[in-house]
């Protein structure tokens, strides 16, 4: 049917019913192509996301693998309870809060800032250069990463003999615990920032550089060309980063601090998620794990849906 | 028409002052230095005589095979390089294929009944997880344990990368999408023509992350996979540097010696570098304009 | 759970932070096992068979003490019968190698020799509470189940073996039913002893030495350079641990030599805590009253002569902080004077070689901590094992396949020199290794080293002194244990199950061992002991020891 002859049918329906709107059986089989779209995705998040997530059920068992799901018996609240006022459990909340308020505010924006920079760069073949190389750090595993830092600061390390000339030490850097959670923050920056520009890239390579030309015969100028094209440009990304960022504010890193944690204590290094390993996987008391997991996604939960409203306030389409 | 070394400067972009210049320079080289050092380190070790790796300073100076030697010997690293890069690609593919499906059919949640639903019950997935003995059991009631598919099925679609390609769905023009509506056509043909062309950026990037989350994995192999012939890169390589480790104390009395530190260099390279192949491939897709013209006609 | 979908829990390593894992053997252990150990007098011990006589090998005069070797015997034959009946049987196992290659011969060949054909699950020891969690709450265990309840390891499997997940195989071991698998027999005594959970066997032990800590090794040279002896006395011990520190023993002109380079409560001050009488983990009273080991005054004696050393130099700057590898770069370059904890750590030749070391025989020793006031220090004994083998229960109800499995570990754990152990730790001769200069010598390559990658099984090996050198010091390390382990003490919870310790023992051990390194470094006074016993009793420590004395209790 042609466009016209379309419409005219349209038409033509509406004016026999004036009242009657599209029923749901109609606009199913309107969008019908969606359903086909997204229907097998769900059925993969039901199976392998929803079924496991019936394991949950454990927060509220005494737990054990043995015994199973059916055969645990049932504490009702108690784990939860036990989270509450276990002492290690409210300072891993408290130090997992604290780390992921840092990298937020500094890790975050971090890539965003490199990819701007190098986006600002003329030479094609140096702008390949750094992006290939900026995501290295990426690729090398915690171990290997927070050995090579340990060697680097060590007191013996080149590193300190350079500062030791001008009267400063690296020596403790990586064992002190009062600088741990800044340290753990500059090395998450190191590893990850390179790769975190990735995605600012290819939102950047979205925007249609008619945009650019236009602002220049307005007479924009460079900095005025970042904050008015460049920008609102990849807002939308950012905005949709940082409210999935947020949603995730209880993780910060698992392997990375387990490593370090004896040079720094507990006290500075359990966050959620080692807390939960140290209890569940180690220790057994997989209840209490289950519980502390259900408390990450219920807060993260709340918190997503705040930063998306603020982010939908804000004029971006935030994340959903 | 193109000047020598591609430097036709875009109209828009006027010439920096001199100083600016300087100081871009100045930060770009001491950020590839941060980040390119340890990893010139890495490699250097990984070809190097075990004595030269231990001596410290810059970089080793004596180089050997050595540790490459060790590790290739016997076939069981080659066939894990093949396991792994068999699962990579055809995981990635199967992956991007459906997270773009999907993603699409999610851009229209005002428009699709019960989408909106389904959308919210895929973010939820990403807050909520039960840990390792559900999915374990899961895997394992699908019949999965042993079978190569336990490594592609469990993190076939992941929800980060399903809601950033919805995004970027979402930020190509109504107009585009409604006029080719109005001229008759399907949603798989604006997807196919319209959509996915205009994406390359976004869809180069989410194949970029699944495939590195597949090479990268090695927990599912130590879960799911209980014949070690069939072990991909990741698990094998631990096994090389299954004791080399931070510990500041031990306990432990069965402490084995870690293993030379030139064979932990040479398994983080073999780890990385062919991962590392591909990212060319992927950036060609993200540093080149897209929407050029796209808005014009 | 985490924005980019990998696992929430990726791979950890191994952090085993808890006190020496201290054994339970009754010196005075007839082989009936009785003695000062809860539930011993239930318990019937496997019969101790006497090892048969071996050319070159010297048994010790008491239990306990390692049998020693100073050659390698010309293998002899244990097992004269295929152990298996044909058929699959699957392993799970610890594996410190590398994966093995698919074609590998020394696995057919053990398949050919057992009679089975073994299909081992292999897991690194950094996943191992993770895999063993799995396994056990999947249903479908293998047969052979490799089970290790020591802290760090997979401690929370203890709840499982109490929930009836694996077979109780006391029937089939206790007493003279052992002599049906005479290699089992001949394991010791302390070894079966306490591989007991609360009062059943549950599976073959991995046999350890009894003495494991507490003798690091030593620069003797630097001794003799200051012109010191073996210190006698707690007074004498700080003087030369303080020396090796100020008076450049080296004699390089630097000051740049410590003594220790640790500062954890256990490993390298374990030697003071055994000098001051700080009891193995726990003590128990004669009414069932457990204290701990930080609780007594022993333990505060001890800490006050840590922060002495501490204050007078004797350990490295970075002693808080320094990882394993850190500290042993700095063992071999010959800047600490003291590491190491295995009595065995000091007998044999350093390798790679230590700067500074010219004669290794008389250059290394073990420092013995003297008691406070003179004689011998009271040493910690192990648990004696690492981990054992276990049959889950639904494989144990059939006593015949019980019976097949057990002979299998027969032959595994087949002694130190019989032809079976050799195979099992050296693998097929000609291929997987040769005999040079009457030393077998594994091969170079990589391929057939990593074909052994599934022979970790319940082998006695580490308990004998195998140290051939040249030249031997496998007799002088023998009677350096003989005059020391009748002067060790046992760790009186090594059968006990308490599922506090299991979920917090860990993470109370770890802030205990913050607080002492505070306390040791100045950042505390020797007064914030109190602080730290009370923290420790009142977030978890009271409960572990209520647990721990109802346990007692069930095993009595």
């Amino acid at each position: 049917m042609s466009v016209i002859e379309r419409s005219r049918h349209q038409s033509a329906v509406q004016a026999e019913a004036p009242d009657r709107r599209p029923t749901l059986l109609s606009r199913i089989w309107r969008e019908r192509w969606m359903y086909v779209f997204f229907l097998p995705g769900l059925m993969f998040f039901a199976v392998f996301a929803y079924l496991p997530l019936l394991g949950n059920v454990a927060a509220f068992q005494d737990y054990s693998p043995f015994l199973g799901f059916r055969g645990s018996p049932f504490v009702g609240w108690s784990n939860f309870v036990d989270l509450f006022s276990d002492r290690e459990a409210l300072a891993a909340i408290k130090n997992t809060l604290v780390i992921s308020l840092l990298q937020i505010i500094f890790a975050f924006p971090a890539p965003i800032a490199l990819a701007l920079l190098l986006n600002s760069l003329l030479s094609h073949r140096i702008k390949r250069f750094v992006q290939s190389v900026v995501y290295l750090p990426h690729f090398i595993g915690w171990v290997i990463v927070i050995s090579i830092w340990q060697n680097v600061l060590s007191e013996t390390g080149g590193l300190n003999h350079l500062l030791q000339q001008v009267g400063l030490s690296t020596s403790h850097l990586m064992s002190n615990a009062s600088i741990f959670k800044e340290v753990l923050t500059a090395q998450v920056m190191w590893k990850e920032t390179g790769w975190g520009t990735i995605i600012f890239f290819a939102a950047i390579s979205s925007i249609d550089t008619d945009l650019y030309e236009a602002a220049v015969t307005d007479g924009a100028g460079a900095w005025r060309r970042i904050w008015h094209v460049t920008s609102p440009g990849i807002a939308g990304v950012i905005a949709l980063l940082l409210v999935l960022r947020i949603g995730d504010v209880l993780t910060v890193g698992f392997e990375q601090i387990v490593l370090q944690q004896n040079a720094v204590g507990n006290d500075a290094a359990q966050v959620i998620d080692t807390f939960v390993y140290y209890n569940g996987v180690l220790g057994g008391n997989w209840g209490l794990a289950t519980a502390a997991g259900i408390f990450k996604g219920v807060v993260g939960t709340i918190l997503v849906v705040l930063a998306n409203k603020a982010a939908k306030r804000l004029g971006t389409a935030g994340a959903f | 028409m193109t000047a020598r070394r591609e430097q036709r400067r875009p109209v828009w972009m006027d010439e920096p002052s001199a100083v600016v210049q300087l100081l871009k320079i100045v930060v770009i080289a001491v950020i590839v230095v941060v980040m390119l050092y340890p990893f010139l380190y890495v490699v250097a070790s990984s070809f190097a005589t075990p004595e030269a790796a231990t001596a410290g300073g810059l970089l080793p100076t004596q180089f050997s095979l050595e540790a490459y030697r060790n590790i290739f010997a016997g076939d069981v690293v080659t066939h894990a390089l093949l396991v792994s890069v068999g699962i990579t690609v055809v995981g990635t593919v199967l992956s991007v294929a459906l997270t773009v499906t999907t993603a699409y059919g999610l851009t229209r949640t005002r428009d699709v009944p019960g989408s909106r639903f389904a959308l919210y019950l895929i973010l939820l997935t990403m807050l909520f997880g039960a840990g390792i003995i559900p999915q374990y059991l899961l895997v394992r009631s699908l019949g999965l344990i042993n079978s190569y598919w336990s490594l592609i099925l469990p993190g076939l679609l992941s929800a980060f990368n399903l809601i950033v390609v919805r995004n970027f769905f979402m930020n190509i023009p109504r107009d585009i999408l409604e006029s080719a509506r109005m001229d008759g056509a399907a949603e798989p043909s604006i997807l196919g023509r319209i959509v996915l062309p205009l994406s390359k950026p976004v869809v180069a990037v989410v194949a970029l992350f699944y495939a590195v989350g597949y090479w990268n994995n090695f927990f599912n192999a130590m879960l799911y996979l209980n014949d070690n012939a069939k072990w991909p890169i990741q698990q094998v390589l631990n096994h090389y540097v299954v004791q080399g480790v931070q510990l500041s104390t031990v306990q432990d009395v069965h402490q084995v010696a870690p293993p030379p530190q030139t064979i932990q260099m040479a398994v983080v390279v073999l780890a990385t570098v062919p991962i590392l192949v591909v990212y060319p491939f992927a950036q060609r897709y993200f540093t080149q304009g897209v929407l050029t013209g796209a808005i014009k006609g | 759970m985490s924005s980019l979908w990998q696992s929430p829990i990726s791979r950890r390593r191994v952090l085993g932070t808890a006190g020496a894992f201290a054994g339970l053997a009754a010196l005075s252990a007839c082989s009936d096992g009785s003695g000062s150990k809860p539930g011993a007098r239930k318990l019937q011990l496997p019969e101790q068979a006497t090892p048969s006589p071996v050319p070159g090998q010297r048994v010790g005069s008491r239990p306990g003490v390692p049998v020693a070797f100073t050659n390698y015997p010309t293998p002899y034959q244990t097992v004269f019968e295929p152990p298996g009946r044909g058929g699959p049987v699957t392993t799970y196992q610890i594996s410190y190698s590398p994966p093995p290659p698919s074609t590998n011969r020394w696995a057919a060949e053990l398949n050919k020799r057992l009679n089975v054909t073994l299909e081992p699950t292999l897991v690194s020891p950094a996943d191992l509470a993770q895999k063993t969690a799995t396994l056990i709450a999947g249903g479908d265990m293998p047969d052979i189940f490799y089970l290790n309840v020591a802290t760090g390891q997979a401690p929370a499997a203890a709840q499982s073996v109490l929930q009836g997940a694996f077979t109780d195989l006391t029937d089939f071991l206790s007493g003279d039913a052992i002599n049906d698998y005479p290699n089992l027999a001949l394991f010791p005594s302390y070894a079966w002893e306490n591989s007991a959970v609360q009062g059943h066997f549950y599976g073959v032990p991995r046999p350890t030495p009894l003495l494991q800590s507490g003798t690091p090794a030593m620069r003797l040279d630097w001794m003799r350079k200051l012109g010191l002896k073996a210190p006698a006395t707690a007074d004498e011990l700080f003087q030369l641990l303080s020396a090796f520190a100020n008076d450049d023993p080296d004699g390089n002109g630097k000051k740049d030599t410590w003594a220790l380079s640790s500062l954890q409560i256990y490993w390298q001050n374990t030697p003071i805590l055994n000098m001051f009488g700080v009891p193995n983990n726990w003590r128990l009273d004669g009414g069932g009253k457990l204290v701990k080991d930080v609780e007594t005054d022993e333990f505060e004696a001890a800490t006050e002569f840590t922060v002495k050393l501490w204050k007078a130099g004797a350990f490295h700057p970075n002693s808080a902080a320094s990882t394993y590898e850190q500290q042993s770069a700095l063992w071999g370059s010959g800047k600490i004077g003291v590491w190491g904890a295995a009595l065995a750590g000091s007998y044999v030749r350093p390798v790679p070689p230590i700067a500074g070391v010219t004669n290794w025989t008389t250059d290394l020793g073990p420092l013995i901590p003297p008691g406070r006031d003179g004689g011998t220090a009271s040493l910690y004994q192990s648990s004696g094992i690492f981990g054992m083998y276990a049959i889950p229960s639904s494989v144990g109800k059939n006593p015949d396949r019980v019976r097949e499995l057990l002979r299998i570990l027969n032959y595994v754990g087949a002694p130190f020199g019989s032809t079976e152990n050799t195979f099992m730790t050296y693998g097929v001769e000609g291929w997987n290794y040769t005999i040079e200069n009457g030393k077998p010598t594994r091969s170079d390559d990589a391929a057939r080293k990593a074909e052994l990658a599934a022979q970790y099984f319940c082998q006695p090996t580490e308990t004998v002194l195998y140290l051939p050198g040249p030249p031997s010091m496998s007799l002088t390390a023998q009677q350096q244990a003989e005059k020391l382990i009748p002067h060790t003490i046992p760790d009186p919870t090594v059968n006990l199950v308490s599922q506090t310790q299991v979920s917090k023992g860990p993470s109370l051990q770890q802030k205990l061992n913050d607080d002492f390194v505070g306390i040791v470094t100045g950042r505390k006074p020797v007064s914030a002991l109190k602080e730290l016993r009370s923290q420790w009793a009142g977030q978890g420590g009271d409960q572990i020891r209520r647990e721990y004395e109802q346990s007692l209790t069930k095993t009595r």
